[in-house]
This record gives C-alpha cells, structure tokens and sequence, in this order.
C-alpha cells in the first residue's frame, strides 16, 4: 500500500534510498503512560518508526460533570468546574462565573473582578510552567521540572493565602469571590514574586530548555499545524497563536475587566523552523507568561477598595430562564460554557466546551506521517489535561 | 454582521428550511429544520460575505420535562441514593431533542446561534463535519450522551464511554447503572471478586475496545 | 593521610584529622584477634522488611487532579524520594506500590486490575484522595465512576483529602512503612497543630 509520507530530515531526504514498506503495526500507547499526560490513549497504526494513523481513544476519566451540572445547583457547581484544568482552577473558576453572571446580567463590583483578574493570571502562569516542565520531561529533559515545580510551589502558597486551598480552590461564586485579599501583605508578595519570575526565572527557563540545542532539534519543524487546519479543528489558545494567528479571548471578545489592561499577544514567528511548530506553540507559552505578568501588575496597582461580593454568600443564586453561550480565554485556550437555564437553581443542561477537547483532535490529522517519538512531542506541545477533556 | 441580518441572507437562501429567530433573551438564536441543517452550514461557512471559519461549539439537547415557564419546575435527573443504589421513576420520557450549533467567524469577527428540534423516537440529524472537521468529535459526543443519530459521519463511535456501555447517559430519564461489565458502579461493598478468574486478560496487554480502526484510505 | 612533611600547611586543621582518623585498621585488628566476636542479633525478616521499607517503588500511574500533587510530593519542595519511595517506575513488573492517585472510572476499572495483576509480590496499594477512597464528589450523580477503588483491589493505607496535601501524602507513605514493619501505624497530632488550629480566625 502507497505510504504517504511527509519527508522528514534523515535519510528519507537521500532519493537513492529505496523505500522500505513494511507490515502495518499496531501499537497502543496509554492509558498508563509517562508520555500522555494523564489518561490518554493513542492507538497508533505504524509503518517501522513512521506513525500511519493516530486514534485517539478518550473516556478514562469521564466523571460526568454535565449530569451533575443538572443535578447540584449553580453554586455548588463551582467545585467540578475547579476539576476540570486542574492545572489552572482560577481560570475554570472564572470562566463559570462569567457564564453565569452573563445569564443573571449580575453587575460585579470592580474590586472583585481586579481580584479575580490576578488569581486567574497566576494560575495561569503556573499551568504554563507545568506545560514547559512536562514538555522538557517529553523531551528528555528532567532539571526544568525541578525549577518549573519550585516556582509553582511559590504561586500555589500565594493562591493557598487568598483562597484556603492549594490547587483546587472553589474560591470564585456568582456575583464576586468568597474572601477578600488578606491583610499581610499579599499584594506587595505578588508583585515581588512576578518581579522575580520576569527577570530572572525566566532566563533560567530560556538557558535551560528554550535555546537548547538538542531541544531547538527535537521540536523546530515538528508537528507543524497550519492556519487552515487550526481553524477547521476549532483550536485555541496558545496552539491557534503558535500557528500565527492573533486572537485571544481576552482580547478579541473581552470579559471582565480585561479591556481594561495593555497586554500583548504572542504569536509564534516561525523563528527556529515553520511558523506552528511544536517549538513556537511552547516559545508562545514562555511569552505568556511575561504577559500575564503584566496583567497582574496593572490590576493589582489600580486595585480599587470597595466590596467583594455582590450576592450575600448563603443567598441561593436564581438565574432567569434563557440561555448563552459565553466563551473565556482559559490557560489551554477558549473555554465555553452553554447553559441553558429553565428559572430556577439548577442549570438545566450546561454544556463545556472545553480547549484541550478540541485541540486533541488534530493530531488525527497532523500525527500523520510523523515519527513516533515526533508525536510524542506533538502532544506534549498542544498542552492538553484530561480532566477538561474527558469532564 | 448583525444577527438579523445574517438570519435574513440564511433566510432567503433556506426558504422553507428556516423557521424562526428568537431575539428576544440574551443571545438571539436561529431555528431551522433538521433537514436544512447541512445546507444552512454549507451556506454560513462558504458565503464570502458570512465566512464562519470556526464551530465553537456543538451541543446535544434534551429537552425532556423542560419548564417552559420559565419558574425552575423542570424535571429533576436520577442519581444514586445514600446507600449507594439508583434511583428509579416510572415517568415516561417526553419532549424533543435538540442540537445547538455557535459558530463564529475570525476573519469577520461575528457570531451566529443555530438551533434545530428533532423528534424523540427519531433523533436523527445530518452531520456537519464534512464543514468543520472539529464538529466530528462534538458529534461523537452528542451522540454518546444523548444519543443523536449524525447521518453520514464518517465515524460515528461513542467518544467517552466504552463501546459496550448501554443508554445514552444525558437523557433525562436515564438511570444510573449498578454494574458495569463487573464493575461495582453502586457504592455497595462489594467482595466477590469483580473479574472472575476465567475471564482471562487478552494477551499482549488490552484489545482495543471493540472499536474497528477506520478503513485504510 | 600521608605524613611525609612533618608542618602540616596552613590552614590544615590538626584537630580534624584526628577526628576523621578512624583507626580502621586497628579496629578490624582487635576484631580479628580478639575473642570478643562483633554482631548485630535480628531476624531475616527484619532485614527483609528493612531492606522493603527503605526502597518502595510506585508505579506511574496519575489518573486525575491527585495526580499532580503527587508529582508535586515528587518534585522539588517535597521530595518524596527522602523516603526511598521516590523512583517513579513506568512498568509495573519493577514496582512495589500502586499509589491510585484520582478518580477510578469504569472504563479505567478493568486496566487498574491488569496494572496490579501485572505488579510482583509483595505489592502495597494506596489510595489518595477522596475519589479514590469512595468516589468523592462524583458519588451522587457519577454513573461512570466507581465508588472507591477498593472494590477492586485490595488498599493498604488511605490518603483522604481532595487532593491530599503532600504532607499528606508523605504521613501515608510512612505510615505504610509502619506497616511493612509490623507496627502498628499511629498518628498522634502534635500540640502545636491543635493549638494553631484554635487560633486561625473564622473567615466569613
Ligand atoms: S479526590 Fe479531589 S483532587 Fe483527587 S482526583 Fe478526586 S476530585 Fe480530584
């Protein structure tokens, strides 16, 4: 059978090599592998080294959020939403809230939203370290998990102090957040720990990993998405910027108080290989974090006084019958709750649309004709955390 | 573009296969037939005018003992009881399924709300994946949770649940399972042994799970 | 240390030689001449329990949110390999412990049985967090998820929190070394936990 291959650098690139095809292979990589990031499973059909076909096989951590969105009311729905990206709960947090604030058209007092702004930032500053550590670990690389881990530690004792947990947190409800930022000196840590990540940690990250050589080797031209195939998947976030295309939700279609801000929006440039590389999707998430950086600065400086919550916390949350779509920019990209409500406390259906769920499939379509260990790399770039894909 | 005028250019494309816009509520919406559904997509992807290059989002619907009042008095789902066992009711199931369908367009910069109505005893829908290749999984998963049937989908396998699961667990009356295969779902304590000793693992680590590989192009 | 050059040079700390000089050779002298024979009296088993406890291997196998925070008691701050239980294993054949750190699905059920089927004896089971304990927060509605995972193999020690903390995690490693031991596993908490825990201020 015709093998179509794409031809990667090697000995495929010498015409006078003759093709070698071989016995289709099925190989099963997952659910209980090192490489997937969780409970993933990759049924690949390969020709020797050279992948033929990648399915992926979801479901192993389906644990039913939608029926329970329609069983528990709208306040104790926050918690699933923390279970979703457990890598990064403020943003899901955030992202529920909005959807349901948008379907109550609750007005949020701004304090609340400066507060939620800064949480949500720095969780995704930590959810991007992790994609860098576990993309260096994909990679071969073991030390930057050690550095990514020990600033991670840092922002989950900060988000430990304003919220009362450590990496789920439950801390936004309707209509403001649970606690008001504490009074020893949260704000001033803040800022000195991003003061800290901006001028020197991330030098590290860029000495140990991003211009590494053998790292610039494994992941410049590999798993190239184009602009066409990012738009026809439905991918988001870093993986739609690292394809060249500049959009974010935070900016193209504002929520809270976003506009607010002046940020920037990193794109991948194809500096080390093809723009939508695996190397421009990761150099997208270094930049990110810059970025959120600065978010968090802006909205902690012009951190107004006033009151967090609009809605008494033991007050039951009601929203009128209607229903919306509401879309927010989380770490992993565009996440999308639709919900429908009938009136009363409970959603009747509420459906996620979730950034990981989306940007997943495409390795159906670019997997092909990769090398194996190229797919590794794949996968690990798109970032993906199974408990959003799987809810 | 605005939303009206977009529904009105679908509209007269459509004809018939147009039935309503809602603008009233937060998010205006568009019904259309379930028969027009491809043609309607073909239609808000293709125009140069519309150009919807991205389906944000695909939803499944049911509608069943929906509250059209709008008081909160829909019909509650099952669960498990305290001790661990399904609940069960002897309603009967009424009331549509649905599908809803955002798109939105980046070259543009507009969005547009599509929703069709299908008949319970015959949930059956036209894909749009040939459209949007993302709309391929979201099908998958409208159909492994509420069971809605996507005429011509290339591949139309449950996504989450495992190929031998039985119901479509998003329907409102489903119940609960209390075992699976031989595995305990009830929260009983549970001693015998889950696997019994003559059901041998498969050699070579698991099978796929039942699923056939698509046909080598 | 060699004393060709009687003035040791500067800095040479004298007084530290004598405390690094352990007359091995002496002592191996008096022990092989002496009548008084040097040994240490136990038991096979505690040598063997010894030798188990000091060098438990989990296997990978991160399901869901617990997951990351047992990476997280594996990476820098935490450092679970203090306890010997730090080597991460990616097959199951060259692990002792399954720590089933998240949600245990159906779908996954019948895998985690073939993952401890595959585990050589002896072999130790964890269960973190309250997923995995007794479904957790999906237990009302969670027609997919199994109600603790001790309904399919049996669990040695049990981690509750939702995720446990790493402390957490780190007292359920030890107290499963209590086990292997043969003592019985205690937890006494501390006086100044009790006292700490008076003094933090009910949050509105
Ligand atoms: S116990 Fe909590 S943190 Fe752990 S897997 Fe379950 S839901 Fe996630």
């Amino acid at each position: 059978m015709a093998m179509d291959t794409k031809k990667t650098n090697g000995w495929a690139d010498q015409d006078d090599v003759p093709e070698i095809k071989s016995e289709l292979l099925e190989l099963n990589m997952g659910p209980q592998h090192p490489a997937t990031h969780g409970v993933l499973r990759l049924l690949l059909k390969t020709d020797g080294e050279i992948v033929y076909q990648v399915t992926p096989v979801l479901g192993y951590l389906h644990r039913c959020a939608e029926k329970i969105a329609e069983g528990v009311n709208y306040k104790q729905w926050v918690v699933y939403t923390d279970r979703f990206d457990y890598l990064a709960p403020m943003c899901c947090n955030h992202a529920y809230v909005t959807a349901v604030e948008k379907l109550m058209q609750q007005e949020v007092p701004e304090r609340a939203e400066h507060i939620r702004v800064a949480v949500a930032e720095l969780s995704r500053i930590a959810s991007h370290l992790i994609a860098l550590a576990t993309f260096g670990l994909d990679m071969g690389a073991w030390t930057p998990l050690l550095y990514c881990f020990r600033e991670r530690e840092e922002i989950l004792n900060l988000l430990e102090r304003i919220s009362g947990g450590r990496m789920l947190y439950n801390y936004m409800v309707p209509g403001g957040v649970r606690y008001d930022i504490p009074e020893d000196g949260w704000v001033k840590d803040v800022l000195s720990f991003i003061t800290m990540l901006e001028t020197k940690k991330i030098k590290d990250y860029n000495q140990l990993l991003t211009y590494n050589k053998i790292f610039i080797e494994r992941t410049a031209d590999v798993g190239v998405i184009s602009k066409e195939d990012a738009f026809s998947y439905a991918c988001t976030g870093p993986v739609l910027r690292g394809s060249g295309v500049k959009f974010d939700c935070r900016r193209n279609d504002p929520y809270s108080v976003y506009s607010k801000f002046d940020f920037e929006i990193p794109v991948g440039l194809g500096e080390m290989g093809t723009v939508g590389d695996c190397w421009d999707r990761y150099m997208v998430r270094v930049r990110e974090i810059e970025q959120s950086c600065r978010i968090i600065r802006q909205a902690l400086d012009t951190l107004p006084e006033g009151p967090y919550q609009a809605i008494e916390l033991h007050k039951p949350v009601k929203v009128p019958a209607g229903a919306a779509y509401t879309r927010t920019e989380s770490a992993k990209g565009e996440i999308g709750h639709y919900i429908i409500s009938d009136g009363g406390q409970t959603a009747f259906r509420n459906k996620v649309r979730s950034p990981s769920f989306c940007n997943l499939q495409v390795v159906e379509k670019v997997g092909v004709g990769q090398m194996v260990s190229d797919l590794v790399a794949l996968v690990g770039s798109l970032d993906i955390v199974l408990g959003e894909i799987d809810r | 573009m605005e939303q009206k005028a977009i529904y009105d250019l679908l509209a007269g494309k459509l004809g018939e296969g147009a039935v309503a816009f809602h603008e009233d509520g937060i998010e205006p919406w568009a019904e259309i037939a379930v028969g027009a559904v491809a043609e309607a997509c073909g239609f808000l992807r293709g125009e140069p005018s519309l150009d919807f290059d991205q389906l944000m989002c695909l939803s499944g619907i049911d509608w069943d003992g929906f509250d059209e009042a709008g008081k909160g008095k829909s019909v509650g789902i099952l669960g498990y009881t305290d001790e661990g066992s399904p609940e069960t009711s002897d309603r009967q199931a009424e009331g549509d399924l649905g599908v809803a369908y955002h798109l939105y367009s980046h070259a543009l910069d507009h969005k547009f709300t599509l929703r069709i109505r299908l008949p319970r005893d015959r949930a059956e829908a036209p894909t749009v994946s040939g459209v949007w290749a993302t709309a391929s999984w979201h099908e998958r998963e409208a159909w492994d949770l509420l069971g809605i049937r996507f005429t011509g989908h290339p591949d139309l396998r449950r996504m989450l649940l495992d190929d031998k699961w039985v119901g479509h667990p998003l329907r409102k009356d489903y119940v609960m399972p209390d075992r699976w295969e031989g595995v305990p779902m009830d929260g009983k304590p549970y001693s015998a042994n889950p696997f019994p000793a003559t059901e041998e693992p498969p050699a070579g680590g698991p099978k796929p799970d039942g699923d056939t590989p698509p046909a080598e192009a | 240390m060699s004393s060709d050059s009687k003035t040791p040079p500067s800095g040479y700390d004298v007084q530290r030689e004598h405390m690094l000089d352990f007359k091995v050779d002496q002592q191996l002298a008096e022990v092989v001449e002496s009548d008084a024979k040097n040994f240490i009296l136990t038991t096979v088993d505690e040598v063997f329990n010894w030798a188990k406890l000091s060098s438990i291997w989990p296997v990978t196998f991160g399901l869901a949110c617990c997951a990351i925070e047992m990476m997280a008691t594996s990476a820098t701050r935490y450092d679970m390999d203090r306890f010997g239980a730090g080597a991460f294993r990616a097959t199951p054949r060259q692990a002792d412990l399954m720590i089933v750190s998240g949600t245990v699905t159906g779908k996954m059920a019948q895998r985690l049985k073939l993952i401890y089927d595959q585990m050589p004896e002896p072999k130790w089971v964890i269960a973190m967090g309250s997923c995995a304990i007794g479904g957790g927060p999906y237990f009302k509605y969670g027609y997919h998820v199994v109600k603790g995972v001790d309904l399919l193999v049996p669990v040695d020690v049990y981690v509750p929190g939702c995720p446990p903390r790493p402390e957490v995690l780190i007292d359920g490693l030890m107290r499963l070394q209590d086990k292997i031991r043969g003592r019985k596993g205690r937890f006494i908490t501390p006086k100044w936990v009790t006292d700490y825990a008076k003094k933090i201020p009910y949050r509105k």
